[in-house]
């Protein structure tokens, strides 16, 4: 199913459009939820841990975005982010 | 989509990302790498500054103008001068005023003939250093924001840069002069590989420095939403707090005599001090804070020791640096590095030469993306209108800010000293400069444009170089006698520069555009 959909939208600039937006936006969105849970669960003191989430966060955001541009897919890459957003959003709400 | 190997998806996420927020990453790296000499460039900018000398007295001195000028202030601060300042400064927020930021008066203090001076109103070098994190004129949260975002361009652009290299050395020693495109490929692989560690140090130590405009997520949740509690609980933020007296019993009382406090102080400290905070002078409530020179470690932000001391000049605390754990020394040592408060001169210029490398790298990526580009266009005999947008942007952008600099230079000699909201004026004529750049190249063609702003970038320089000489009491030839360093320097550094901008103006000017050559074999099989 995944590949007839990504047939059916591959226009040159949608593609692109959706990396650019994968990349800055929903990088963006999973480095936060990532770094908010890190904050909460990272094993130090919290002030520590607040800071040692915040040094990591650079480092994900810049594979999020690398990954947006190297995946194949962009749409099955877009699924691999809901889940993991999805996952990590409720850990936000939890911890 | 075509599948793309993975080298060749960073090559292209390289290329446009780069070219999305490459002129801006260009004015921020310049402006940036101004900024390593903040302080010489504030010093230069204040020529009725130039002739003041320091004595070993002078902190004593301060102190005492201080207590005639302000006897009943709130708070005096007396910052004594180093080897990126020659001038005394003092500063107090006078009793009846709000104590609040940019409250309170500052002062140029000549401690030779004991007077207060107030030099031209002038941004100085602050000018490039705010510009380079929070541009000018756009709400401080969006421009930080945004050049936070640039920052991360940059920081997966260098990642996919390294990627996208499979040779990463080999090219390094490759240049190819004189080929067209493969040359400002070569210059672009090189001045970035050669300050590789420089540039992620500089990126990724930006990004730590924005980081709570950026990624303010993880402290808010920790936290519940009071990141006060933050800057207080960790280590790294306390020794920015300024300390504050307290208010509660504010009744005048003698202080120690300046002198001996100063005998005391030094006698404490291996480095000479730096500055004197005092809190509430003059009171039974006063709260001395003396602050050494020079750094420690940098794992505690380059600080050196500070003294507390009552008004009565009783010594209640030294406070030395204090161990750290390892998050926060990470984040100390990159900001550290990346703001060098605690660098000497050799250090200083390494950085400079780097930061230029930096800004000479992101210049030839976006001269690179033209010329390969331009040899595509060739062949269809005209130049299409988005490639004619991209050659004007990159004229304006980067021989064009350079006009604006020194515009902005220019612009602190010529206008009247007295004149009304003179600060503002400097930035305006820089802004002005700066769009005259982006006009001009439009009714020009490409080759011109940049030949005319070359040009105007060395006059412009070589002009300010003999204008000090004709009209400022330290210029190039006799800042050195009288031990003006600073001025010295910066009167060279624009020769050089002016240098530079010549050599690019002749260099383009005789440039005959690259043929590729035949090779025999070829030659003989075309004939065939």
């Amino acid at each position: 199913m995944l590949i007839k959909l990504s047939a059916g939208l591959s226009n040159k600039y949608l593609d692109l459009i959706s990396r650019g937006v994968f990349a800055v936006f929903g990088g963006l969105l999973l480095t936060a939820l990532i770094t908010v849970n890190l904050s909460v669960l990272l094993p130090f003191e919290r002030a520590q841990a607040v800071m040692s989430a915040l040094l990591l966060s650079f480092f994900i955001y810049a594979v999020v975005a690398i990954w947006a541009f190297c995946c194949v897919c962009i749409w099955r890459a877009w699924l691999f982010l809901s889940a993991a957003c999805a996952l990590t959003g409720i850990g936000a709400w939890l911890f | 989509m075509k599948a793309r190997s993975f080298r060749q998806a960073n090559a292209w996420l390289h290329t446009w990302s780069g070219l999305l927020v490459g002129w801006l990453l260009y004015a921020i790296f310049l402006t940036g790498t101004l900024s390593f000499f903040n302080d010489e460039i504030s010093v230069w900018m204040k020529p009725e500054q130039h002739s003041f000398v320091s004595d070993q007295y002078s902190a004593e001195k301060a102190l005492s103008a201080l207590n005639r000028l302000a006897p009943d202030a709130q708070r005096w601060r007396v910052t004594l001068p180093s080897s990126r300042d020659n001038a005394t400064h003092i500063y107090y927020v006078a009793s009846d005023e709000k104590d609040e930021r940019g409250a309170g008066t500052s002062l140029a203090f000549n401690p030779q003939i004991d007077k207060t001076l107030t030099p031209r109103e002038t941004r100085g070098g602050n000018f490039f250093y705010r510009f380079h994190f929070q541009l000018y004129g756009v709400p401080v949260f969006a421009a930080r924001w945004l050049v936070a975002l640039a920052t991360m361009f940059m920081f997966v652009a260098i990642i996919s840069g390294v990627i996208t290299h499979k040779k990463i050395f080999k090219d390094f020693f490759t240049f190819r002069p004189a080929k067209g495109q493969r040359s400002w490929l070569d210059a672009h692989n090189a001045t970035a590989v050669l300050a590789l560690p420089f540039h992620l140090m500089i990126t990724y130590s930006g990004l730590l420095l924005l980081m709570l405009v950026f990624m303010p997520y993880g402290i808010d949740k920790a936290y519940d939403g009071k990141s006060r509690e933050f800057f207080n609980e960790n280590e790294v933020f306390q020794n920015r707090m300024a300390s504050r007296a307290s208010t509660a019993e504010i009744k005048p009382a003698t202080m120690m005599p300046f002198a001996q406090l100063i005998e005391d102080a030094n006698s404490h400290l291996q480095r000479p001090i730096s500055s004197i905070l005092i809190q509430q002078p003059n009171t039974a409530a006063s709260h001395i804070e003396i602050r050494e020179s020079g750094a420690n470690s940098i794992i505690n932000r380059g600080q050196g020791s500070r003294l507390i001391y009552s008004g009565k000049g009783q010594l209640l605390e030294k406070i030395n640096a204090q161990p750290l754990a390892i998050s926060s020394a990470i984040y100390n040592v990159f900001t550290s590095l990346h703001l060098i408060r605690f660098a000497d001169a050799p250090l200083r210029w390494l950085f400079f030469i780097s930061g230029w490398l930096g800004t000479a790298m992101v210049a030839t990526g976006l001269i690179l993306w033209v010329s390969k580009r331009q040899n595509q266009s060739k062949k269809l005999d005209k130049i299409p209108k988005n490639l004619r947008v991209i050659h004007i942007l990159n004229v304006g952008t980067i021989t064009g800010l350079g006009i604006a600099c020194v515009g902005f230079l220019w612009a602190n000699r010529l206008l009247p000293v007295d004149l009304m909201q003179r600060a503002t004026w400097e930035i305006n004529i820089f802004l002005l400069f700066w769009l005259a750049c982006f006009i001009h190249p439009i009714f020009r063609n490409h080759k011109q444009a940049w030949l005319d702003q070359l040009l105007a970038l060395a006059l412009l320089c070589i002009g300010l170089v003999f204008y000090n000489v004709f009209f400022s009491a330290y210029h190039l030839f006799n800042s050195m006698q009288a031990g003006q360093w600073i001025v010295f320097s910066f009167d060279c550094t624009l020769l050089i520069f002016a240098f530079l901008s010549y050599w690019g103006f002749y260099t383009i000017k005789n440039h005959q555009p690259f043929v590729r050559k035949l090779t025999a074999k070829k030659q003989a099989r075309l004939a065939t």
